[in-house]
């Protein structure tokens, strides 16, 4: 009875037809396809107020997160951090940084340089460039890539040392000039 | 009973319409294939560091809520194992055994995956959707290829969710420029390509580095678009195709210039399409 003088006063159909009426508006188009939707439909129920509520109140506070994550610049949120990628402008008169990672292998005059990838030191080239200072500061974190070089290249010999590089190249008006410079930002004698 | 506390009446806003549209469900079923299927490829291949990061537990670098639930560094045994759990569990969920409960196994696995590939430094952007995706999938509850006529409020917010975290990766990027760099001009007017292009460029792009006025052109026509991507949002038909192919061109030219692929962000933008309509109307029909 109630539910029947609310449907008046606020002129709406019942669920069932509201919902059912808005099936065969989205889908079929003929008398047809109407049909076999009809029979091949269940009905939707309505959704409850609280499972309205929780998906609108979660779907505002992911929106907030990610807002607040590109505000204060922080990637900590994942999967709802800044997205940085690429964000930063770069200097046309500017240099270009690329980290690279380096052995000392025994019998070798040079260091040789590897592929700053997992396939060589177990771990990718941005990884390392995203905790830099840390690695810099802590060189003892290059252990770990010798002793993935060692793991990954049985037939290799054993690097001395891990030597973590940096080359710069210097550009004018967008273009490189000169050869890219090379500098060391941290070395470990590999234990 | 007043009108405003009853679910009835607040899908009456536009708003919350807006938010829960009432969609095939047959849709949620097309999609979470293509979802579950995508996962087991990341795993296997994108985002298949985290076994070699079994080795490297001293560079782990925990995000926010890796620390809050205080999840410790992975093991190489417990990546395989995460590994095997992952594709048993994306292969159910995309065949719809169990649905709820494989779905919800693959969000847990797969989020507990994501934080020990984003875990260890370099936070990757192209997998925000498809997080998201695995998280609110497993919400819209049973979701078969025959239930073409029979549309959901539920599926239709878990879509809209997907659509909302792919254009967002877009237009909060640009917000992202806008902050990181003070001044977007100087983003646009800068040498972000040329830098990207040295770093990582292709080969055959690097002739492209003699063209810096090329490149600025191609950085202010990427902030333009990234900036216009929410009105996709809102597009319908021809014009929705027409910017769902335009978007697929543009991560097929950064992957082939710098082996970008973006492909995590790329599948979920097949929550925009009707894909309801690849089930063939014999066997939605029947039952």
């Amino acid at each position: 009875m109630d539910e029947k003088k609310r449907r008046l006063v606020t002129n709406r159909k019942p669920p069932s037809e509201s919902a059912e009426e808005s099936t065969t508006a989205a889908e079929p188009t003929t008398a047809a396809e109407s049909a076999t939707a009809t029979a091949t439909a269940t009905k939707p129920e309505p959704m409850t107020t609280w499972s309205i509520v929780w998906r609108l109140g979660a779907t505002a506070m992911a929106l907030v997160i990610l807002t607040c994550g590109q505000f204060l610049n922080t990637n900590d949120f994942f999967p709802l951090g800044s997205l940085t990628q690429y964000a930063t402008a770069k200097d046309l008169n500017g240099t270009v940084n690329a980290t690279c990672i380096e052995a000392q292998f025994p019998g070798e005059d040079e260091p040789r340089r590897l592929g700053f990838n997992t396939d060589t030191v177990g771990i990718e080239r941005g990884d390392i460039e995203s905790q830099l200072d840390r690695v810099i500061a802590n060189p003892e974190l290059l252990q770990p890539m010798a002793d993935s070089f060692e793991r990954l290249h049985p037939d290799e010999p054993k690097p001395e040392q891990m030597i973590l590089c940096r080359t710069v190249t210097q550009l004018e008006n967008g273009r490189s000039v000169g050869e890219p410079e090379h500098k060391i930002l941290a070395t470990w004698e590999v234990q | 009973m007043s009108n405003s506390t009853t679910a009835e009446a607040k899908v009456g806003n536009p708003i919350v319409a807006w938010f829960t549209p009432q969609i095939s469900l047959a849709r949620v079923a097309v999609f979470r294939v293509i979802v579950y299927i995508f996962v087991i490829i990341d795993v296997l291949t994108i985002s298949a560091d985290v076994i070699p990061h079994g080795w490297t537990p001293d560079l782990y670098k925990p995000l926010w809520l890796a620390r809050f639930l205080h999840i410790p560094p992975v093991s190489v045994l417990g990546a395989q194992i995460l590994l095997a759990a992952i594709i048993v569990f994306a292969l159910m969920a995309a065949a719809g055994v169990l649905q709820r409960i494989s779905g919800w196994i693959v969000a847990i696995t797969f989020g507990l995956w994501m934080f020990y590939t984003q875990g260890y430094g370099y936070v990757a952007h192209d997998h925000m959707a498809l997080v998201i995706a695995v998280v609110v999938l497993p919400t819209v509850g049973v979701a078969r290829f025959r239930d073409v006529g029979a549309t959901s409020a539920k599926a239709g917010w878990a879509l809209r969710v997907v659509q909302i975290s792919v254009v967002l990766t877009y237009f909060y990027s640009v917000v992202m420029k806008w902050i990181a760099s003070g001044n977007i001009t100087h983003w646009a007017n800068g040498a972000v390509i040329i830098w990207a292009l040295m770093r990582r460029g292709a080969e055959w792009s690097k002739p492209f580095l003699e063209m810096p006025g090329l490149l600025i052109a191609g950085q202010w026509a990427t902030l333009v678009f990234e900036f216009l991507s929410l009105i996709v949002l809102f597009l319908k038909g021809r014009w929705l195709y027409g910017a769902v192919i335009f978007f697929m061109l543009f991560h097929l030219m950064t992957y082939i210039a710098l082996g970008i692929h973006f492909l995590p962000t790329v599948i979920c933008w097949a929550a925009f399409l009707p894909l309801e309509k690849l089930i063939p109307k014999r066997f939605a029909a029947t039952r």
